[in-house]
């Protein structure tokens, strides 16, 4: 027979471990209730979250780069489509998983080059908004926004400007080439030469093995979009350091090279509304 | 702790935790928790752009892959909020009362 007393204490310990588990669970909500708190006004959370979580344009958004005059009188001008597809992923190692993300909100233009050889470019630029480009957390997507990474408040845009394309070279093998080339569409592969700036920093790069596609423009073609259409598929590394994006995690938790996979699709179509983004030339 | 009691308090600990990482399993088994995205959704529906340089000009390119935006019960938590939500934040407090449960208790002699 256990005595009142130690019944009594035995009850007393069990409450105190009960107790310390709720304390723990009702503090982890707590912690929760306030994060989502935190978020709503504005005014009280840092400069880099108070971007929107994500800004991709709308579907059939109508937004673009203004030509330079000079620039437009060099050959056929080519208008990216933003809002539409995805025209950006980018992918990261990361110790638990890879950090990937993507955007469909780049504005640009590029000019071709002459009849013969269309992807000789004579010259392109192309803006990535750093507030567009979404990992589908939003967390995640407020670091990379943040000044000690990409810097969006300083740095709202990703910039490449084409200066030449080397190597062209039109794809398929001889006999199919022949008359692929006669056909509504054409694909060359080569070099982009050019300058990408990233968080304030412009460095000379050059995007090997692009392939730069053209289709003429048709009925068909118009249902998706109108004019005749132009898309350039690259693929190239970032090395963040050499952007000056250094901070503690930097090469350690995340690594320090972010590779880019890009899709931009261009049409004749003169976009209706210019995004009122600076030129740089 | 009446022994049934905490056999009791175990058994649902477990039930959660179970349950928790099962539903991780389920939704793709990924790193961090994420909810759907009606941003990625949008961009990741088909316009027709990439399907009309298919092929084009015999050139043969790869779709550009795609950040999935549908949600995922991950492993550990992702952030802030709702993401906050996890295996470990949630099988975590369970697994603490199964294993203060089950510590041994010894009851002191009498004498």
């Amino acid at each position: 027979m256990i005595p009142k007393e130690k019944t009594l204490q035995t009850r007393t310990n069990w409450i105190a471990r009960t107790l310390a588990v709720t304390t723990v669970c009702v503090a982890g909500t707590g912690a929760l209730a306030q994060d989502k708190k935190s978020t709503a006004p504005p005014s009280e959370v840092e400069p880099a979250a108070k971007l929107p979580a994500t800004a991709p344009l709308p579907e059939g958004s109508k937004v673009g780069l203004p030509v330079p005059a000079e620039l437009a009188k060099k050959g056929s001008v080519y208008h990216c489509i933003p809002g539409k597809d995805r025209q950006v992923f980018f992918q990261s190692d990361a110790p638990f998983e890879k950090i990937e993300g993507q955007s469909n909100a780049v504005i640009g233009y590029t000019i071709a080059g002459p009849k013969e050889n269309p992807a000789a470019l004579q010259a392109g630029e192309w803006h990535l908004p750093v507030a567009s480009m979404t990992t589908g957390i939003r967390k995640r997507d407020e670091h990379m926004r943040a000044d000690n990474w990409l810097g969006a408040e300083k740095n709202p845009n990703i910039i490449f400007v084409l200066r030449e394309v080397q190597s062209v070279q039109p794809v398929g093998n001889k006999t199919v080439g022949a008359d692929t080339l006669k056909d509504s569409t054409k694909a060359y592969v080569g070099t982009l030469v050019g300058d990408l700036t990233v968080h304030g920093v412009t460095k000379s790069i050059e995007v090997p093995e692009a392939t730069i596609m053209f289709v003429k423009g048709n009925d068909d073609t118009a249902k998706i979009a109108p004019g005749d259409l132009m898309a350039i598929r690259a693929k190239f590394h970032v090395k963040l350091s050499e952007f000056g994006v250094k901070n503690e995690v930097v090469g350690r938790k995340v690594a320090e090279e972010l590779s880019i996979d890009t899709a931009l699709y261009h049409s004749t179509q003169e976009p209706s509304a210019t995004a009122g983004v600076a030129k740089t030339k | 702790m009446g022994a049934v009691r905490r056999v009791l308090v175990i058994v649902c600990s477990l039930a959660v935790t179970a349950q928790a990482v099962v539903l991780c399993l389920a939704t793709g088994g990924r790193s961090f928790t994420r909810f759907a995205s009606k941003e990625l959704a949008a961009m990741n529906r088909e316009h027709g752009l990439e399907s009309l340089f298919d092929g084009a000009g015999g050139a043969v390119v790869q779709d550009l892959p795609t950040v999935q935006g549908e949600f995922t019960f991950g492993w550990l938590p992702a952030g802030g909020g709702l993401e906050n939500l996890s295996v470990v934040s949630v099988a975590g407090p369970a697994v603490l009362v199964s294993l203060l449960a089950a510590w041994p208790c010894r009851r002191r002699s009498l004498n």
